[in-house]
């Protein structure tokens, strides 16, 4: 009796298996989505872009990089990370923004697979010009006020990050 | 087994998880830019080949295939080209797909990925045996992957799992592809048409994360600075963020990017169309233009020199090997099928050679999204005959006139498709326009963030896209602004937020959002008077500075109730120099910060007077008697303040001495130094403002009583109290030797008699004297008075009026004599006629009045000017003095 039911056990394990490798053989690319799933499982509440934003700010202000770098998105993420090392840099993103105003948003509809994302505009001021060496291209920034953009993504509902700024 | 159960559930679970959460790894979004990039191609490639244009079912099925190709998702890790690598997507070293090129050629691949098999071979074959709507179907799928190449973040292996910015800005914009393409697409097989277009892209655009990649050296490589740009080949690759020091693909950079790629997309799907309708036929590709078809792979060969890098990438070998092997142009198929020639003998086509369809233009449109519910369209042709044929879909045509108005809209995107037709036909590329009407006015959310201890407050608020806000703080005007929205610094008290929306169109929120909050700040300290000190405080001068402190930052706001106006401090102290009314100015000063909150008021009353006060005396003796005694005045102002007196006194020889100075004592005791002298005393009032009265002088009489030298008549009564003859009359001695009466007789007369008659036997009275100062009492018969007469008669003493009575000596010498009332024979002037219980009483001294005779009865009754009318006054205070009378 105890021997019948090992066998049945073995067997059914056998068919796991086999149901298993072939559904990772079959389904191996979704691995993609893994990440973002996890992120989006992790994220922060954010119920607009400006609260990402403000959130994102406050957190850098009372020197909490760690949680301000989870209003960023995960695949921009460690370029803000190394960008906010740098003292000068880090000052902008503490500083006010002027005249943010929403540019757009582009919504999901009924579409399935899609983010919610939104552009954003503010003015920044260049005080002076001033050259700049970007992979070995130098740059010449002239002084006076232009359009910046950034740009934000909804991972879910409520749960703002931003994506570029 | 239940460990086993569990794993099963838990993968099943990710797997589902991971289905309704993926992001995007889609280029253009599938139901709005492939569909719509597919039809506008169909079109084209009708307007280019109107003997043997696409049908609408086929451009339909061509249409729902380009949608399709993204469902599901997991396909679109096949829809990466890199021609650097001549690969797919790959991510982390690992490949997740084949190339686009492959996978649209891939039979076999796609029939064991989920949405089953549509590649090129498979829509041929359906092409071939008859079966259209799979074959043009399947051919919307590669079209979908050539469109996909139009997409740098595609061609870069840029996985944008977040979603591409180019992608976004298309989804949105939903643009119209541009109508120049910068070259002839140059392709002899569908593979090839991807590849080359693929590689273009790849060679001249960027993508957000492969701006300046070093696996894909080219644009970058070639690019130069251009203001802020970083441009290559003409074209603005991206635009330089100074504040995190990277490169953004802006708005402006999209738009630019689409309008140099979307007619490419659009003449090398017009291509692809081309090239499945000959190979399904079999038909040989013509070749292409002065090109080796085996170089045709080369697009940056084809493609001008302004556009293509002029340096190949750094590896070129590597490049240009793999792109060779992966384009080379399939071979052809042997037919079967014997070839159709086309239909040129047709009589219709050759009318339409020789007088083409005409085109449709439209002049008149409506924005693309209106509130109203109407829309005027005006269309034109080349063709001046043509009528014009309208449709909401392309498949259902109708009469719309040059001029079509469309009333009754309802709210919601709408689309309008417009041919022109002619005799020879209709236009092949219909006129699109799509536009949407917007009735309903935004809805705002606002979310305020206040604080009662702070000034400032923030306000993020959202609404529709694309809608502007106007802000209105309090009673203030309505104004344009942005979220967030940060208030200046407020005063404390209620404070109002609203917010509305204004959509596109301009409908505007109804029922702005608002938000009502208080601000309870701490009042600003008052400000200190340090001048006048005291209030009320006098003066008599109509200029006065009144001065004060308040703490540093604050204003002071002060004046009378009239005008209050600001007073400018420096440092610390204010003043203010106002003129004065008369009387009472009263003056309140605040503090005021600079948020306009006022501190509690602090006043001074300032009383203007010029007028000086008023002083009388109260009780003031009129006799010396040698004893001390008080006088009192009284002091009166207009000013209601309290006065102070200065009081003088001197003798009826000496100087003024002071006697009381400053005092606000309005009663005071004289020790009396000068018993028998007059004394004099003068006083004055000083008010508050310093303005004094005039000395009042007032003077005692000493007690030097100069009397006459002989009897007189003190006192009679012609009616006491009990009539007609209660009477009496009184003499007195006011020498000082006694007097005796013996011979001395009492007489009276009416006015109208000429004889007087003595009213006392004179046998009453013969032995009488009168003490030195002593009195002398005659009764009537009925005398009501207490004092005891000396002699009391039965007949009638004296006549109730205007009668006589006078004492005669013993020599028959006159003595006395009084008049009263309207007797003829007074001395002099008769006195007054007494009333009845008043008498007449002589005086004691000139001065002396009925008061002082009854105060002071020791003064005697001895003055005696011989004038009855000056030397007695009337008595109300009746007392008669006898011979037993001791003062």
């Amino acid at each position: 009796m105890r021997k019948r039911s090992m066998s049945w056990l073995i067997a059914l394990g056998f068919i796991f298996l086999v149901v298993g490798a072939g559904m990772i053989l079959r389904f191996w690319k979704y691995i993609i989505y893994l990440p973002p799933l996890w992120e989006r499982l992790i994220a922060l509440p954010a119920e607009s872009p400006a609260t990402a934003y403000e959130k994102f700010q406050n957190e850098l202000l009372k020197g909490n990089d760690k949680k301000s770098l989870r209003f960023i998105t995960r695949e921009t993420r460690e370029q803000y990370r190394e960008l906010l090392q740098d003292p000068e840099i880090r000052k902008h993103y503490l500083s006010p923004l002027d005249n943010l105003t929403q540019l757009y948003q582009v919504d999901c509809e009924d579409q399935r697979v899609c983010r919610v994302m939104s552009v954003y505009t503010y003015d920044y001021e260049v005080a002076e010009a001033y050259w700049e060496s970007i992979m070995g291209k130098d740059f010449l920034i002239p002084a006076g006020k232009r359009k910046l953009e950034m740009t934000f993504v909804e991972i879910k509902k409520g749960y703002w990050q931003i994506n570029e700024f | 087994m239940k460990i086993i159960k569990r794993l099963v559930w838990m993968l099943l679970a990710l797997l589902f998880l991971g289905k309704v959460s993926l992001p995007t790894v889609q280029a253009f979004d599938s139901y709005v830019i492939h569909p719509a990039l597919a039809q506008i191609i169909a079109l084209h490639y009708n307007n280019q080949n109107p003997d043997d244009p696409l049908s609408e079912s086929e451009i339909e099925w061509f249409t729902q295939g380009a949608l399709e190709e993204d469902e599901p998702s997991i396909r679109a890790l096949n829809h990466f080209f890199n021609p650097i690598k001549n690969e797919g997507l790959r991510v982390g070293g690992v490949l997740l797909g084949l190339s686009a090129p492959e996978w649209a050629y891939a039979k076999n691949q796609q029939k064991l990925e989920l949405g089953g098999d549509c590649s090129w071979p498979t829509a041929i074959t359906a092409y071939q045996t008859g079966d259209k709507a799979k074959a043009f179907r399947c051919l919307g799928h590669v079209l979908h992957l050539m469109e996909d190449m139009g997409v740098p973040a595609h061609t870069r292996n840029d996985q944008h799992l977040v979603g591409d910015p180019f992608e976004q800005w298309a989804k949105y914009h939903n643009p119209i592809p541009a109508d120049e393409a910068i070259s002839e697409p140059n392709c002899t097989t569908g593979k090839d048409c991807i590849t080359s277009l693929g590689t273009w892209i790849n060679k001249n655009f960027v993508s957000k994360n492969t701006i300046n990649n070093i696996d894909f050296e080219s644009p970058f490589n070639n690019a130069t600075i251009d203001g802020e740009y970083l441009t290559a080949n003409q074209i603005k690759l991206a635009v330089y963020n100074p504040k995190n020091r990277m490169f953004s693909l802006t708005e402006e950079i999209q738009a630019d990017y689409w309008q140099k790629i979307s007619p490419m997309i659009k003449a090398y799907g017009e291509k692809l169309i081309t090239i499945f309708i000959l190979e399904a036929k079999n038909q040989p590709m013509l070749p292409l233009p002065s090109q080796n078809p085996s170089i045709t792979i080369t697009p940056s060969d084809r493609l001008p020199s302004a556009i293509t890098s002029p340096t190949t990438p750094s590896n070129p070998a590597v490049t240009f090997k793999s792109l060779t092997e992966s384009i080379k142009p399939p071979e052809l198929i042997p037919t079967k099928i014997p070839f159709i020639p086309k239909k040129e003998t047709s009589p219709i086509i050759t009318k339409k050679i020789i007088e083409p369809v005409p085109d449709t233009y439209i002049i008149k449109r409506p924005a693309s999204t209106i509130k109203e519910t109407t829309a005027q369209f005006v269309f034109s042709s080349d063709i001046s005959t043509a009528r014009f044929e309208c449709s909401s879909n392309i498949f259902s045509w109708f009469d719309c006139g040059s001029s079509y108005y469309i009333t009754g809209l309802e709210p919601g995107r709408h689309s309008l498709f417009v041919r022109a037709v002619s005799e020879v036909g209709h236009d092949l590329t219909p006129q699109y326009y799509s536009w949407l009407v917007d009735t309903s006015a935004p809805k705002t959310i606002l979310v305020a963030i206040t604080n009662k201890f702070s000034r400032q407050a923030s306000f993020h608020f959202i609404s529709e896209i694309g809608a502007k806000f106007d802000c209105r703080l309090d009673v203030e005007e309505w104004k344009e602004c942005i979220s967030p929205f940060k208030s200046e610094e407020l005063r404390s008290g209620k404070h109002t937020f609203s917010v509305r929306a204004r959509d596109k169109v301009g409908n505007i929120e109804e029922e702005p959002d608002f938000y009502h909050w208080t601000i309870e700040m701490a009042r600003p300290v008052s400000p200190v008077i340090t001048f006048p000190q005291k209030s009320p405080y006098y003066t008599r001068s109509s200029g006065i500075v009144i001065s004060g402190t308040v703490a540093p930052s604050l204003k002071v706001i002060g004046g009378d109730n009239l005008e209050q106006k600001e007073v400018e401090p420096i440092l610390d102290h204010w003043s203010y120099n106002p003129l004065l009314s008369i009387g009472e100015n009263i003056f309140s000063f605040r503090a005021i910060n600079d948020y306009g909150e006022e501190s509690l008021s602090v006043s001074t009353r300032i009383i203007y007077d010029v007028d000086p006060p008023e002083i009388k005396y109260v009780n003031f003796p009129e006799i010396n008697t040698g004893e001390d005694f008080s006088i009192s005045w009284e002091g009166n102002d207009n000013s209601n303040g309290s006065l102070s007196y200065d009081v003088m006194f001197r003798s009826a020889v000496g100087g003024w001495q002071s006697w009381l100075e400053k005092t606000t004592q309005t009663e005071a005791q004289f020790i009396n130094e000068f018993p028998s002298e007059d004394i004099f005393f003068r006083i004055r009032a000083i008010d508050q403002a310093g303005n004094i009265s005039d000395w009042l002088e007032k003077n005692i009489i000493g007690n030097q009583i100069v009397q006459t030298d002989h009897l007189v008549i003190s006192q009679i009564i012609p009616k006491g109290r009990n009539g007609s003859a209660d009477e009496f009359i009184e003499i007195y001695n006011p020498t000082s030797l006694p007097i005796s009466l013996q011979g001395f007789s009492i007489q009276k007369k009416s006015k109208s008699e000429i004889i007087w008659h003595a009213v006392v036997p004179a046998a009453q009275h013969e032995l009488a004297v009168v003490s030195p100062h002593g009195y002398y009492l005659f009764t009537g018969a009925s005398y009501s008075y207490l004092t005891t007469p000396d002699v009391a008669v039965l007949n009638e003493l004296l006549h109730d009026e205007n009668g006589h009575v006078r004492i005669v000596n013993n020599l028959g010498l006159i003595i006395d004599r009084l008049g009263y009332g309207q007797a003829n024979s007074p001395e002099i002037n008769a006195a007054p006629q007494p009333s009845l219980g008043v008498s007449l009483h002589r005086k004691a001294q000139s001065f002396s009045t009925a008061l002082s005779l009854s105060q002071f009865p020791n003064l005697g009754n001895g003055y005696d000017s011989n004038n009855n009318f000056n030397d007695f006054v009337l008595q109300t205070e009746v007392l008669p003095k006898n011979s037993q009378t001791v003062f």
